[in-house]
């Protein structure tokens, strides 16, 4: 019996689990990020609000403080470019003209004050630098197709 | 850590992982094979069937 | 009935020394001889581990899937029997494909764990078949048992092209497949070096799975002679 009590417990931690995943989590994972043009449309209504925004980091945007650890950049997905500020220490492949996922709030300075800086990468792998295109997988081929 | 230590952290867990589980699975084997020999030598002693 | 044990036990020592072998000669090509990855470095390796364990995941889900069908059709123990074996390897190595990909990827995106929907999907994977052995261990009926987890088993199978898709259909943090694609040959995405390094892992692992689901399998069957036995002889 308590064998069978103990069991019980086990299951039920697991579906409190799945429950919690696929009820809270669910509706955050199909939506994970919004697109720098989406989130300006919505910048009202989402002003600070934790949110996530993916896009390009823009090319020539980046304005590095090693001192302070302060970086402000601009992330793009091809119509609109979205200020960021974030101040901590970014990861090592989050460099410009490459995909970057950041959360935090849009402020009403309208700048996204970041608090973390996710790096997304391409599939691809080889030793060569050449004949990479780290940015072509961003967009999830079905809204790519869509546009 | 640097790039080799997350390397190294992740072979490590993993085979490390698959190990314990073997030697548990041949624990478990052994046990099983143990007890099962322990029945048939009992049923055995009576003397009848045996296949 | 001894030869026939003889030469089994025979069979599944060369095949657990078949997998020794290609284990070792995929970490050595893993380690040391596939190159660094141009962008993220050394941490690429940890692909090696992160692919052959995901797949060997999902081939033990697909015998979950077909033994559990074949279970709910025919009624025949042994296929809940495989079932079973094969749950417990498919929880092992989903347990070591996340923790795989969580170690690679605090270096290369910045956090150990995020939950886009790839990761969500492969987290429920998990709980789907932990959730599976939960369920086997509480009911004492036998059969009863076996026919919810023959269930169970099946449903939980079609999490796996969701996991798949996921990539395609929504917006993740984790990028799309470099080998399992039709569009593509894999090695258009992946350096013939590493696409060697990762078809030698995946051969050790397969090996691997076989041997240890040989064993495993073989345990049931003895678990449940046991029972017979017991119940025979009113232990």
């Amino acid at each position: 019996m308590s064998k069978t009590k103990r069991f019980l417990i086990g299951g039920a931690i697991i579906l409190a689990a799945l429950g919690y995943i696929i009820y809270g989590g669910m509706q955050q994972a199909l939506v994970y990020f919004k697109m720098p043009s989406e989130l300006r449309a919505e910048e009202s209504s989402m002003k600070g609000k934790f949110v996530r925004m993916g896009g390009m980091v823009v090319k020539g945007s980046m304005e590095k403080d090693l001192q302070n650890l302060t970086y402000k950049f601009q992330i793009t997905d091809g119509s609109t470019n979205f200020p960021v500020y974030f101040k901590g220490v970014p990861p090592d492949l989050f460099v410009e003209g490459k995909g970057a996922v950041v959360e935090g709030r849009v402020e009403n300075d309208g700048v996204f004050h970041a608090t973390t800086i996710m790096a997304k990468h391409a599939e691809d792998y080889s030793p060569h630098a050449d004949g990479k295109d780290p940015s072509k997988s961003f967009i999830p081929a079905k809204e790519a197709g869509a546009k | 850590m640097g790039p080799w230590g997350y390397v190294a952290l992740a072979y490590g867990i993993v085979w490390g992982a698959i190990v314990v589980y073997w030697f548990s699975l041949k624990r478990r084997y052994r046990d099983a094979e143990n007890e099962l020999n322990r029945l048939r030598s009992l049923e055995a002693a009576p003397g009848h069937e045996q296949n | 009935m001894a030869q026939s044990t003889n030469a089994l036990k025979k069979s599944k020592g060369i095949l657990g020394a078949l997998a020794l072998l290609a284990v070792a000669v995929g970490l050595w090509w893993s380690l040391l001889v596939a190159p660094p990855d141009a962008y993220q470095g050394e941490v690429q390796r940890i692909m090696y581990l992160h692919l052959p364990s995901i797949l060997t995941a999902y081939l033990s889900y697909f015998l979950v899937f077909i033994a559990s069908g074949m279970y709910l059709w025919k009624r025949e123990p042994k296929d809940d029997l495989l079932a079973h074996a094969a749950a417990e390897l498919g929880v092992l190595f989903t347990a070591l494909t996340i923790i795989e990909g969580s170690i690679w990827g605090k270096p290369t995106w910045g956090v150990w764990w995020t939950w886009d929907a790839r990761l969500t999907f492969t987290a429920v994977l998990l709980l789907i078949y932990a959730g599976y052995l939960v369920l086997r261990a509480s009911i004492d009926d036998q059969q009863r048992a076996a026919s919810a987890a023959a269930i169970l088993g099946i449903i939980g199978f079609l999490d796996i092209p969701l996991i798949h898709m996921s990539v395609y259909w929504w917006r993740t943090l984790h990028q799309p497949p470099s080998i399992l694609r039709p569009d593509k040959k894999p090695w258009e995405n992946v350096h013939p070096a590493m696409l060697t390094a990762l078809t030698i892992s995946f051969v050790g692992f397969l090996l691997l799975y076989f041997y240890l689901l040989s064993l495993r399998y073989r345990l049931g069957e003895m678990r449940q002679e046991i029972k017979a036995l017991r119940l025979e002889r009113g232990i």
